[in-house]
């Protein structure tokens, strides 16, 4: 039986994850974390430093498959990454970079669109060492879309950008989110992003990181810019411990 | 000034050869007129083209295969640290045995061809080239490879876009000193077993203890290589770091 719409992409459980350091010393990054993806769902990764939610995704990536545990996925899935830094190839043009990754039935058409949306259309020849980091970011999202993924993991896409240039990114994101069906986890440390674009925010113990908690976002919650600070405030007073700033 | 300093470096050198040449006054430290005057000889008969093109299609060929295999091994050895431990030591007796006893070792068991001949300059440079790219394959970026991973670039692409433009700068350094080294080795090669190339006029030259032709077909050739790294070496390397961004 399936029922759109709470059809689950993905079953996760990781029993343990232990990083082993150059110097022989062991690190637990993960213990006893499970999840379920709803398909077409955003989930977001929050918590402090440390926390293993990067491993995690990182483990949804197919990057990382030494540990204990399971996946379980209803079909293959597709991934688009946006990394922490924006991984582009120094050496291809803005256009190349985004076309190498293409999916075989991203077309032209479809091209121009994106680079439309995301505001890229003047960088197109530029190599990426000319753009800025706010630029930089977006053409890795720009790329990830381009895959034409069903499964958008997303590192922590925004951090170290100036305020508005995040802001604009953020809207970005959430427009080709809703615009594709798209299952998307991110990453992040800030509530109030986390608040923006999260459907469900799932808060990271700090390490051995587990999931302590999953919060449900309402539209009314992201109404504007008072409620996402409401929200944050509310959590932060809930959770004090899982917050660094 | 770009041009005024080499310039005048040049013609200082000229004119130094020249007053030694007159002062020591001897057949055996010919002046650059005389030198000028083998050389033209040398064009007239069409004995410099024919000898110059032996050489230089010995060079081409086994600088290609010893790049393409030095590349290839360094490839491997820079991936896998298995076959790195087993190779390892391989490579550094074949970095060190001479290369006298290889061409003769070649000639000896291959006789006196060009397929020997190539052989042995291709077995003395291969080295060289994957010692170099072994280091440049263990610099390789992480982060790009996990990028081509995740959004299933195939293994032509991986290659073609994220592992050979890092391994350029590599690639070029072991060309570079490739070129040299081989062409050097080409003429002993020629010298020992070859009865064309320039080091087989070298040889006939230094019989004679004629100094002039010596010097004529080491200038000749010294200036086709030179041509081939402002011609073929230097263009290519401008277009493969056009997206570097310019000095200041």
């Amino acid at each position: 039986m399936q029922h759109v719409g709470v059809q689950s992409l993905l079953k996760v459980h990781v029993k343990n994850k232990t990083f082993v350091g150059a110097n022989g010393a062991k690190t637990q990054a993960l213990k006893d974390a499970s999840l379920t993806l709803r398909e077409n769902s955003f989930t977001v990764f929050f918590g402090p430093s440390g926390c293993g939610k990067s491993t995690l995704l990182r483990i949804l990536a197919g990057l990382d498959t030494d540990f204990e545990g399971d996946l379980h996925w209803a079909h293959a899935p597709k991934v688009g990454m946006v990394f922490q830094e924006p991984r582009l190839l120094p050496w291809r043009t803005v256009r190349e970079n985004i076309m190498l990754s293409a999916d075989p039935t991203f077309t032209e058409v479809d091209f121009q669109e994106l680079i439309e949306v995301i505001g890229l259309s003047e960088m197109l020849s530029h190599f990426p060492g000319e753009l800025s980091l706010g630029l930089s970011r977006r053409v890795a999202i720009a790329r990830a879309f381009a895959s034409k993924p069903n499964l958008l993991l997303l590192d922590e896409p925004f951090v170290s950008l100036d305020a508005p240039t995040a802001a604009r990114l953020r809207q970005l994101v959430r427009t080709l989110w809703v615009d594709n069906p798209i299952t998307a986890v991110m990453v992040t440390h800030d509530m109030r992003e986390a608040v923006e674009l999260g459907e469900e925010v799932l808060l990271f113990t700090a390490r051995p990181g587990s999931i302590h908690e999953r919060l449900q976002i309402l539209p009314t919650d992201r109404a504007d810019e008072a409620a996402i600070e409401a929200k944050r405030a509310e959590v932060k007073s809930r959770y004090p411990h899982l917050f660094e700033e | 000034m770009r041009y005024v300093y080499p310039l005048f470096s040049i013609l200082g050198f000229l004119l130094i050869w020249t007053l030694a040449a007159y002062w020591v006054a001897d057949v055996l430290l010919p002046g650059p007129v005389e030198v000028w005057s083998a050389l033209y000889r040398e064009i007239a008969s069409g004995a410099l083209w024919h000898h110059m093109f032996a050489t230089l299609w010995r060079v081409l060929a086994s600088f290609i295969l010893a790049m393409v295999i030095g590349i290839a091994i360094g490839l491997v050895m820079g991936r896998s640290q298995l076959v790195n431990g087993l190779f390892d030591s391989w490579l550094i007796l074949f970095l060190n045995i001479p290369a006298l006893v290889i061409i003769f070792l070649c000639y000896i068991w291959g006789g006196l061809t060009e397929i020997a001949a190539i052989i042995a300059v291709v077995i003395n440079k291969v080295p060289n080239v994957a010692v170099t790219l072994r280091e440049g394959t263990r610099s390789l970026s992480v982060d790009l490879e996990e990028m081509g991973q995740s959004f299933r670039y195939t293994n032509l692409q991986k290659f073609q876009h994220i592992i050979l433009p890092q391994l350029q700068p590599f690639i070029v350094a072991a060309g570079r000193s490739g070129l040299s080294l081989i062409w050097k080795i080409v003429l002993v090669v020629e010298f020992i077993g070859r009865s064309d190339g320039v080091g087989f006029q070298l040889h006939t030259y230094f019989q004679l203890f004629d100094v002039a032709g010596i010097f004529a077909y080491s200038l000749a050739f010294i200036a086709v290589m030179l041509l081939i790294e402002i011609l073929m070496v230097q263009p290519w390397e401008r277009y493969a770091t056009r997206w570097r961004a310019e000095p200041a």
